[in-house]
């Protein structure tokens, strides 16, 4: 997931840079594109610090009754989702996580403020890991 | 009101085995699909037919007008007048090929609608996941005795709600009795595992036969004068007139000072006029929308069941059951606390199109502040149970972090005024100063309480909010600390529940009080005590 992430951030941001970069050469201006390919890579090793943070502080924990996460860099932000509050459960797939065959599942709530998602979750594990969750969600509408 | 009213159409469903109540016949339960009722055309028509008559006449006076003399107008000219002709034609036209295509049954356990001309939708709504239900009274509808029956189920987005527009106002009343009680039955039956409601102590169950059960018990009826008192002190008031008026006032001074010729044209009495009729059109908007909007305000119990009515153009009748209440929020103003009265919204988990006004929540627009807890203890079933405990203050750290904040927003807001007109400038710096009692007050009138069935959070300086959330209905906690919160130990606790797009919060709780409340608000077992 940490490769998700990283080429997720850093490869726009790189792109654009390194297409600034050919820019300032083309046009002659040697000294602004020095500047660009400088602020550029300190973007790019700012992101990878960045993700590898990200990744460091996020966790999460499966109770008897509730599921529990943990995550955030700057402002670090905790959930806690009971089992039998969960709605629907979401398998997200972009094209970086297909390509590193991973899932994304996202829990739903009653709520539309419940924060709940499991990032980089194996493919063959988040399928088994969403029927989990939902054998223990609610029979009712919960709310 | 005959059956015979409402146009029957196939019987695709064999019939309901379950008892039949004496309304089956009115209802069809179990019958075959049914439209709604023919006057319904006339409603959706009205307007439209009224539109088609004044485009017709003008379109004969602009012939007229393109046969004078000058021979200047030609058919050509008014083919922007044919084409809106065609459109109000085809509204009333495409209005009564849906009114066909529109057909709904009533079946024991869910009910049932199929629509749409081209694309066909079947949707269905179970009883047992019913939220709300209202019946709504345009003055079209209320002239031709016909009503809207909404029905909410929880969700976010705006498929949560089947709309019978419009029924016979009989058969509405007695299609929302049967579909409360059959959602009352459907869930006695099945198992919830968020427990008993909390609070809802039931005073009986709901019947729709007995003529007993169907007149609900009011608790808060409002007359005029209490209505006219409620939208005079209504918080947009309160907050929007001072800035209108002292808005107005700054620039009418402003002109007087430095206007010259401005002054001499009159820019200052304009000024002020305008003004004087900005503060008159917010009061009497005001008071046409709490006084005429809320006209016979009656808020009352229905069997397990909260009632409310209000309106006097457009009635509307609102039921929610007590359980699916998500949360109460009590709230003031300076003007309120001055005459000692609050106003409290209920909040349900229907969609975003139930409720009142549109949203999903029942406001009582008034109530005497010593009334509240009995009044919410008899609205809810348990007077101990909605009792506000008293409230754990939040830690000294966050009275600091409350006044800095505070202090640095307005130190901020007035920095270009003290760098434009520096040195005298520096006189606007003493309005940072405010943040200091601004903050205190924040500070003092924060505070939490956590009880086995209720988690309560105050805040507020102007307006002073108590949002009263039971354990039973919280979907999910969250808590988040930036990095001056975590220096000083601090967190915000959001406690998410379903309706209500804006989580209950409370900033700059001590963050080991965040966690644990983290860890036990949501279990299963913390709201079944």
């Amino acid at each position: 997931v940490r490769w998700v992430w990283a080429l997720g951030s850093a490869l726009p941001l790189t792109v654009v840079g390194l297409a600034a970069v050919i820019a300032a050469v083309v046009q002659g201006w040697l000294a602004l594109g020095v500047v660009l390919a400088a602020v550029t890579a300190a973007g790019a090793i700012g992101v990878l610090v960045w993700v590898r943070l990200a990744w460091d502080r996020w966790t999460w924990a499966a109770s008897s009754d509730a599921l529990e996460l943990r995550h955030g860099v700057i402002s670090r932000r905790a959930s806690l989702v009971p089992y039998h509050r969960i709605q629907q459960i979401d398998v997200h797939r972009g094209p970086l996580e297909r390509a590193f065959g991973i899932a994304r599942l996202v829990l739903r709530t009653a709520s539309a403020t419940t924060d709940a998602e499991i990032p980089g979750i194996p493919l063959d594990r988040a399928d088994t890991l969403r029927h989990r969750l939902l054998a223990r969600a609610g029979v009712d509408d919960a709310v | 009101m005959t059956p015979s009213d409402d146009h029957a159409r196939r019987s695709p469903d064999p019939p309901s085995t379950t008892a039949r109540a004496p309304d089956a016949d009115l209802l069809a339960i179990g019958g075959g699909g049914r439209r709604t009722h023919v006057r319904t055309l006339v409603v959706s028509g009205g307007i439209a037919l009224a539109g088609i008559a004044f485009l017709v006449l003008q379109l004969f006076a602009q012939m007229a007008t393109g046969q004078d003399p000058d021979g200047d107008r030609t058919w050509g000219e008014l083919a922007p007048l044919v084409v809106v002709v065609v459109v109000v034609i085809a509204r009333p036209v495409y209005d009564t090929a849906s009114w066909f295509a529109r057909t709904y049954r009533v079946l024991p356990t869910e009910l049932v609608i199929d629509e749409g001309i081209l694309t066909r939708h079947h949707r269905v709504l179970p009883y047992a996941r019913v939220q709300q239900v209202d019946v709504h009274q345009s003055l079209m509808a209320q002239v031709l005795n016909l009503a809207e029956l909404r029905i909410e189920s929880a969700g976010e987005g705006g498929d949560t709600s089947m709309r019978l527009r419009l029924l016979d106002r009989t058969l509405a009343d007695r299609l929302r009795a049967y579909i409360l009680e059959r959602r009352g039955a459907l869930q006695s039956v099945g198992s919830t595992p968020t427990g008993p409601p909390c609070g809802a102590t039931p005073v009986g169950r709901h019947d729709p036969t007995s003529s007993e059960a169907t007149v609900p018990t009011p608790l808060l009826q409002l007359d005029g004068g209490q209505l006219t008192v409620a939208a005079l002190t209504h918080s947009s008031l309160v907050v929007g007139a001072p800035v209108v008026v002292g808005a107005g006032l700054w620039v009418a001074a402003t002109l007087a000072l430095v206007g010259g010729d401005l002054r001499a044209g009159g820019a200052v009495v304009a000024v002020t006029t305008v003004t004087i009729l900005a503060f008159a059109a917010l009061v009497l908007g005001q008071l046409y929308s709490t006084v005429v909007g809320q006209h016979g305000y009656t808020i009352g119990v229905q069997g397990d069941d909260l009632y409310l009515r209000y309106g006097l153009f457009e009635v509307r009748q609102l039921t929610i059951p007590r359980r699916r209440v998500q949360q109460i929020t009590v709230v003031d103003n300076p003007l309120r606390r001055l005459l000692g009265a609050v106003s409290i919204t209920l909040h349900s988990a229907a969609g975003l199109g139930g409720g009142q006004g549109g949203a999903t929540r029942f406001e009582v627009p008034l109530l005497p502040r010593h009334r509240v807890g009995t009044f919410l203890g008899e609205l809810m079933g348990d007077a101990q149970l909605w009792r506000a405990p008293p409230l754990t203050p939040r830690p000294h750290a966050a009275l600091r972090r409350a006044v800095v904040r505070r202090t640095v927003v307005l130190a901020a807001a007035v920095a270009p005024a003290t760098l434009a007109f520096f040195p005298w400038g520096l006189a606007a710096l003493a309005v940072a100063a405010l943040g200091v009692p601004w903050g205190r007050v924040a500070h003092r009138r924060a505070g939490h309480a956590a009880t086995p069935v209720l988690v309560v959070f105050a805040r507020g300086v102007l307006h002073h909010r108590l949002e009263l959330v039971p354990l039973p209905r919280v979907q999910s906690c969250r808590t988040a600390a930036n990095p001056l919160q975590r220096i000083s130990r601090l967190a915000t606790l959001h406690v998410d529940v379903a309706g209500d797009p804006h989580a209950p919060r409370l900033y700059d709780l001590d963050a080991a009080t965040a966690d644990a409340l983290l860890q036990r608000l949501p279990t299963p077992s913390s709201g079944l005590g």
